[in-house]
């Protein structure tokens, strides 16, 4: 019994009582994505997310969280809603005036794509990165902000008491 | 507006912010939050602080006038 209850404190030490802090892990997706895939790279700002291990989940903390993916909600949801746009007016755009469509050939790879369609797929590609980006910069830096305010606070009571 | 009178509360029992905020298992910033007004706390925490003061929640929380409530 009193080796159990050993065992189950030595885990809780190595594992975090925060839920939030294991999200760092898939910042090692960013890391692989260095090396193999670029749109993954963004996911290394999630190591951002062990810093709230040592941080007790209560619900201000929780409140804080909602707050914060709010933010970084609309501002994605806001980008991807602009260049979503502008791809639209983009293809009505190509279609009404019709450019002559150049074609691209990758040899090798055997791609035959018309250079207009490929830019757009470029579009939507950095589209993804930008978002995920800003969505975890947004997050992060909304519970910074935050965090120093709760801080600012406790050290004002601290110098009332 | 949500006040309420945890400060004077805490004050009878002799009991600091980081002490009341062991006893709910909240952080210590919680419990200043919920002093200066700045949140609104949830129905389980607020009766787990009226249980430790042994009061109600009514008496522990409650709305300015200026709202009209």
């Amino acid at each position: 019994m009193k080796n159990t209850c050993c065992l189950t404190n030595k885990l809780k030490k190595w594992f975090p009582s925060n839920p939030l802090s294991y999200l760092g892990w898939l910042g090692v997706l960013g890391i692989i994505g260095i090396f193999f895939a670029p749109i993954f790279t963004p996911f290394l700002l999630f190591f951002t997310f062990f810093s709230y291990s040592k941080m007790k989940a209560d619900e201000l903390f929780w409140e804080n969280v909602r707050r914060a993916s709010t933010r970084g909600f609309w501002t994605t949801f806001t980008i991807t809603a602009i260049t979503m746009l502008w791809l639209l007016t983009r293809g009505i755009h190509q279609s009404w005036f019709g450019h002559e469509m150049q074609q691209l050939v990758i040899q090798g790879n055997i791609i035959t794509m018309d250079i207009f369609t490929y830019e757009q797929y470029i579009i939507v590609f950095f589209l993804m990165i930008i978002c995920m980006t800003l969505m975890i910069s947004v997050f992060s830096i909304s519970m910074f902000k935050f965090r120093r305010q709760e801080k600012k606070m406790l050290e004002k009571y601290e110098s009332e008491v | 507006m949500l006040h309420t009178k945890l400060k004077e509360y805490r004050a009878k029992y002799n009991m600091s912010q980081g002490d009341l905020a062991f006893l709910v298992n909240v952080r210590r910033e919680t419990i200043g939050n919920l002093e200066n007004g700045k949140y609104n706390p949830s129905l389980k925490l607020a009766l787990d602080i009226a249980k430790i003061f042994e009061t109600t929640v009514e008496e522990l929380f409650y709305f300015s006038d200026d709202t009209g409530i």
